[in-house]
């Protein structure tokens, strides 16, 4: 069994705190990206992992042994680098074969493993290039293979495609998730697209200033989000003034919707109204409004429809061919469909 | 690499070498010269100061070597991969500093070789000093001997251009080294 366990583990630069009681258990053969904006920790958390940094407080183990305190070359960790880290005096081969080489494996088995992994990142005709001679994607599935090529017992992969284009970037992330349930090796995926992260993983852990703010599955995250912070950081959400009102009723700029999310709060408190594109509706019973933008984005289509009432715009999902005979300057209504909303409480200054 | 502050100081101290006249080096050296007479006259007085004027060169070729690589992930990586401080040292830090490493060496021998005041001053027979008594005893031998000299140094440079040619990286900086050194030549002759 290979699991990674982080136990409230704290971790500060001088004055700056990047990690604070951050928990997370990573399971046998699992994938989860660490998702958040920039700053909040995530390479951190992963070079913690690694054993380039040591936690001020708290725990890390693998396999649930303790490894806080065991030096990055002593443990057994496969590590992918956001910037390009193949040796450039080495051909792709020999970076392949280097964490074998520390490893004292004999040559005969070295060069085996080196053939089957480069087999598996597709990249066997390279084998005698130089980093320099590749492109940055390839480069990148040698650095993976080069941190597999080792057996390690976690992989951790700091941003590994952030130095690329779109699309070679969505053809390797699905590469990368084929070869980690093909390995079934335990991962850590460290990105700050969110996107990414709801394609490949298992799970996601969302941070912000160094907390943990969700942990789920894909959808959990996406259509339930515990909190304001994740709705707003994963996918899109309109957002919309609401009063709230008795039995989880609350009115949007007089409009009537129910939220069961809001039988928490206190009747008539103010708050923050979020919901996705999805779950609004054009031509409902609703808000008045004009459409500013028909977006076409191949699946669906995202409107754009500035409110009348709150000088503000949202954005409709519609599904394929919903939206044909939608223009822009079309006056229209917008229905909103509170079931899966978020709300958040407006913070007030106390009295 | 990490400390920009400490880049900059460093900076600075390794170019005064150059904004100091040599003569001015000299001067302090009189000055301690009744402390230190023993170490004055022993053979090996020359390489403090032979390691200050190079310092320029040497500092440079190596940064800007270590500018062009990655050098903290290459190492990141390296020890990810089970290597040891020294393995790493080994076969990640030196092969991909190689040529700034070979470059500063070069210079090195460069600087030394041109170097006349110090070595005047300290009244060691070095190579510049010997030429400048030469030439006032045989001015004809001793032109020769200067002209051979550049030879020899202009040689140097050739081979260490294509030694390095291999990798663009540290080219540029080498260009750069290569100019101050040849000035520092001109002012010594
Ligand atoms: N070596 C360091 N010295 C000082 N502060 C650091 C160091 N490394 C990280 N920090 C600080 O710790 C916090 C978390 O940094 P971290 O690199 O983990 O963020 P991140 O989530 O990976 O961000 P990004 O998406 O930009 O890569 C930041 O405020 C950062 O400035
Ligand atoms: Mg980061």
């Amino acid at each position: 069994m290979t699991t990674l366990d982080f136990i409230s583990v704290r971790k500060t630069f001088g004055s700056n705190v990047a990690l604070e009681g951050f928990d997370l258990d990573v399971r046998e053969g699992e994938l989860i990206s660490l998702l958040g904006p920039s700053g909040c920790g995530k390479t951190t958390a992963l070079r913690i992992a690694a054993g380039f940094e040591f936690a001020d407080s708290g725990a890390v183990l693998v396999a649930g042994s303790d490894i806080t305190r065991t030096p990055a070359h002593k443990r057994n960790m496969g590590m992918v680098f956001q910037s390009y880290s193949l040796f450039p005096n080495l051909t792709v081969a020999n970076n392949v074969e280097f964490g074998l080489r520390t490893r004292d494996v004999e040559k005969g088995a070295r060069h085996r493993r080196v053939a089957e992994m480069l087999d598996l990142v597709q990249l066997t005709p390279f084998a005698d290039r130089y980093p320099h001679q590749l492109s940055g994607g390839q480069q990148q599935r040698v650095a993976l293979a080069r941190a597999l090529a080792v057996q390690p017992q976690v992989l951790l992969l700091d941003e590994p495609l952030s130095a690329l284009d779109a699309k070679v970037r969505t053809a390797l992330r699905d590469e990368i998730r084929r070869i980690q349930t093909e390995v079934g090796i335990t991962t850590l995926f460290v990105t700050h697209d969110q996107e990414e992260a709801l394609a490949i993983s298992d799970r996601i852990c969302v941070m912000s200033s160094g907390r943990l703010e969700q942990l789920g599955t894909p959808t959990e995250v996406y259509r339930q989000p515990t909190t304001a912070f994740v709705a707003r950081f994963v996918g899109l959400m309109n957002e919309l003034p609401a009063d709230v009102g008795a039995a989880g009723e609350v009115s949007v700029l007089g409009h009537r919707i129910d939220v069961p999310s809001a039988r928490a709060l206190a009747h008539g408190t103010s708050a923050h109204v979020l919901v996705r594109p999805e779950d609004m509706v054009l031509n409902g019973d609703g808000l008045a409004g004009s459409v500013t933008s028909v977006t076409f984005q191949g699946a669906g289509t995202l409107v754009g429809v500035r409110l009348d009432v709150l000088d503000r715009l949202v954005s409709i999902d519609m599904a394929r061919g919903e939206a044909d005979g939608v223009s822009v300057g079309d006056r229209v209504t917008v229905g909103i469909d509170g079931s899966k909303a978020v709300i958040e409480p407006v913070e007030r200054p106390a009295a | 690499m990490r400390l920009p502050k400490a880049r900059a100081l460093i900076e600075f101290v390794t170019v005064l070498p150059y904004m100091i006249p040599a003569i001015a080096l000299v001067a302090g050296i009189f000055v301690i010269k009744p402390h230190a007479r023993w170490f004055l006259n022993s053979d090996f007085s020359l390489i403090p100061f032979y390691v200050v004027l190079s310092l320029p060169f040497t500092y440079r070729s190596i940064d800007a070597g270590l500018r062009a690589i990655d050098l903290r992930t290459l190492v990141d990586a390296s020890r990810s991969l089970g290597a040891g401080w020294l393995y790493t040292l080994r076969t990640v830090i030196v092969p991909n500093l190689r040529t700034s490493i070979i470059s500063a060496s070069f210079l090195t021998a460069a600087v030394v070789v041109g170097e006349f005041t110090i070595a005047d001053t300290l009244l060691k027979e070095t190579l510049p000093r010997f030429q400048a008594t030469f030439t006032a005893r045989e001015p004809q031998a001793g032109y020769l001997l200067n002209l051979l000299a550049l030879l020899t140094t202009t040689l140097l440079f050739i081979l260490l251009s294509v030694l390095t040619r291999k990798r663009d990286s540290s080219r540029r900086s080498f260009a750069a080294a290569l100019l101050a050194a040849e000035k520092h030549q001109e002012t010594a002759s």
